[in-house]
């Protein structure tokens, strides 16, 4: 690999991306939160993984937008508004990458973001599948953020967004897609699992346009920090965004097919326990003690 | 013209000579240059030559400098993280000695002449340890110096860019042969390989070549885009991933209509 500037099996990356492939289409999710832990898990420096991750999000979301968009499914004023904070949050979010690297802490921070993110997702997850399993009847999501929503709806500059049919502050707007576009930097996905719960439980867009401008602002809020990882970090590895994008590709269709045979509840349960294994994988590596104190900085090789 | 001759003559006598002055050793290399391309896994670089007979030989591989970041970590509130980042300059990228007996059974004096180094002293001794203070770059004291130039041996040694093989040279009479493994990460640039002969305490014979180690085809444009032209890479990085997901994603429609008469599922999401 020309960037992670080590030997990298190719075969070994396909299947990963393929793994992830057939996850995102069993389970409908960018799966980005899984493909950059494997990377790091197969010894692929974490900023590279990310940074790499990030490039082959653009291609596994930008036909897929592109659907949305012709179908009518993304509201562009919304979509706009909150890449105004995904960009600048994924432009900050490279230069929170170069310091770390730079004091050598990245690792340690990516590590760390990733047992939060990976235990609220897959313990969300597993609980409410479990739930679902036994029969019982969700909250309903409207109740429990409902002081949040009034909140929400005191922020200063309240705009009305037509294609979703609501009203929100475009503070709000822009601070989410800081937050996502910072996240999609530091940790290489593309934060649907923030952007999706976001849309549709605090701002009440509907589904399937929370999806569609959901999609819209990953490829662009991706693109950005391909871009900015490559000029800041020069961590892109475009070589093995390609062999991910491959696999990934085969393995969506493959699980897309086999979404259609198995039953949803399950499955769930099986990826949420894939989350939590990712994440307790994670953990370990931040508790136990290093077999060596000494390590590089950038987690590669010396260069 | 004639004493050129007989000049030549007698440069050509001396240097087939089987024991002469400190020359005396003649080998090969195979192959000569490294070709870092996208499917590199390492490579066995042969060298087989002639030395005086009845000489152990040592054969020395040292790689350009390159500069290393190094982290100490430490533990904090029970995780660990990175307490302290140094660069280390000066020391071999790569660094390897193989013997026909044991490397540690060359002479203290001769170490110092050939430049082996099995416990890499000299090498460590000859590293720069720096820390950035604020923006101040301070070199560290040997004292600590000496934690973070261990490390780096330990991890170079973990990759197989820095080893010490003892018996790893064959030696048949006048001719001698060894295989270098080489790690898929050596460092680019010229490799010097050194084979020193070695009989009754002293130096009989040495000659030196040149490996080179070049990036070829995807991997050096790729590579050396990625640093010297960031900006253009990042948008060939993304233009890339644009025109992938499109055309990948045209295909399959394709595909599906083919074969399973239906439109065909999104790739993701």
């Amino acid at each position: 690999m020309p960037v992670a500037g080590m030997p990298v099996n190719g075969l070994l990356i396909a299947g990963l991306g393929g793994l992830v492939g057939i996850m995102s289409g069993l389970f409908g999710v960018g799966g980005g939160f899984l493909l950059t832990p494997l990377l790091i898990m197969v010894g692929i420096p974490p900023a590279v993984a990310a940074a790499s991750d990030s490039n082959q999000i653009v291609a596994a979301s930008c036909s897929g937008a592109a659907a949305h968009k012709r179908l009518g499914n993304v509201d562009m004023k919304l979509g706009l508004i909150y890449l105004v904070g995904g960009i600048l949050g994924g432009t900050v979010g490279a230069q929170t990458v170069k310091v770390l690297r730079g004091v050598g802490n990245y690792d340690f921070a990516v590590k760390l973001i990733y047992v939060v993110v990976l235990t609220l997702i897959g313990g969300f997850m597993f609980v409410e599948s479990l739930n679902a399993l036994r029969g019982r009847r969700k909250d309903n999501p409207e109740a429990r953020p409902s002081r949040f929503r009034q909140y929400l709806a005191r922020l200063p500059f309240q705009t009305e967004f037509r294609v979703s049919g609501i009203r929100a502050s475009v503070l709000f707007v822009v601070g989410l897609g800081f937050l996502v576009g910072w996240l999609a930097a530091m940790m290489g996905v593309g934060g649907g699992f923030i952007t999706l719960p976001a849309m549709i439980y605090l701002l009440g867009v509907p589904t399937i346009v929370a999806v569609g401008t959901d999609l819209f602002q990953i490829v662009f809020t991706s693109m950005n920090v391909t871009f900015q990882q490559a000029i800041t970090n020069h961590t892109v590895d475009v070589v093995l965004a390609v062999i991910l994008f491959a696999g990934s590709t085969i393995g969506a269709q493959i699980g897309a097919r086999l979404s259609k045979r198995l039953r949803g509840e399950q499955l769930r349960i099986l990826l949420s326990i894939i989350v939590l294994a990712v994440m307790v994988n994670m953990l370990i590596g931040l508790l136990t003690t290093p077999a060596d104190l000494i390590t590089f900085t950038r987690g590669g090789g010396g260069h | 013209m004639r004493r050129l001759m007989w000049l030549s003559l007698l440069v050509l006598v001396w240097a087939l000579l089987p024991v002469g002055g400190a020359t005396a050793a003649s080998f090969t290399v195979t192959p000569q240059t490294i070709e870092v391309g996208t499917g590199f896994n390492g490579a066995r670089i042969k060298v087989s030559g002639k030395v005086p007979e009845g000489s152990d030989v040592y054969i020395k591989v040292v790689s350009p400098d390159r500069p290393a970041g190094l982290s100490k970590q430490g533990r904090k509130g029970g995780l660990w993280m990175a307490v302290e980042t140094v660069t280390v300059r000066g020391m071999p990228g790569m660094y390897q000695v193989l013997a026909s007996g044991a490397v540690r059974d060359l002479p203290p004096e001769l170490r110092a002449q050939t430049g082996i180094d099995p416990d890499y002293a000299a090498i460590r001794a000859n590293a720069r340890v720096t820390e950035k203070h604020e923006d101040k770059t301070v070199e560290l004291p040997p004292e600590r110096a000496g934690e973070f130039t261990a490390g780096l041996v330990r991890l170079y040694e973990r990759r197989g860019l820095y080893a010490v093989r003892d018996n790893a040279v064959r030696v048949q009479g006048e001719t001698f042969e060894a295989e270098i493994p080489i790690p898929a990460d050596i460092p680019k640039g010229e490799t010097q390989i050194t084979v020193y002969a070695v009989k009754d305490g002293s130096l009989v014979g040495n000659n030196a070549q040149t490996l080179h180690v070049e990036s070829v085809g995807l991997v050096r444009v790729m590579a050396s885009m990625a640093q010297t032209n960031p900006v253009a890479y990042g948008l060939l990085a993304v233009g890339v991933a644009l025109a992938a997901g499109l055309s990948i994603s045209w295909a399959f429609r394709q595909l599906n209509r083919l074969i399973f008469k239906e439109e065909g599922v999104g790739a993701h999401h």
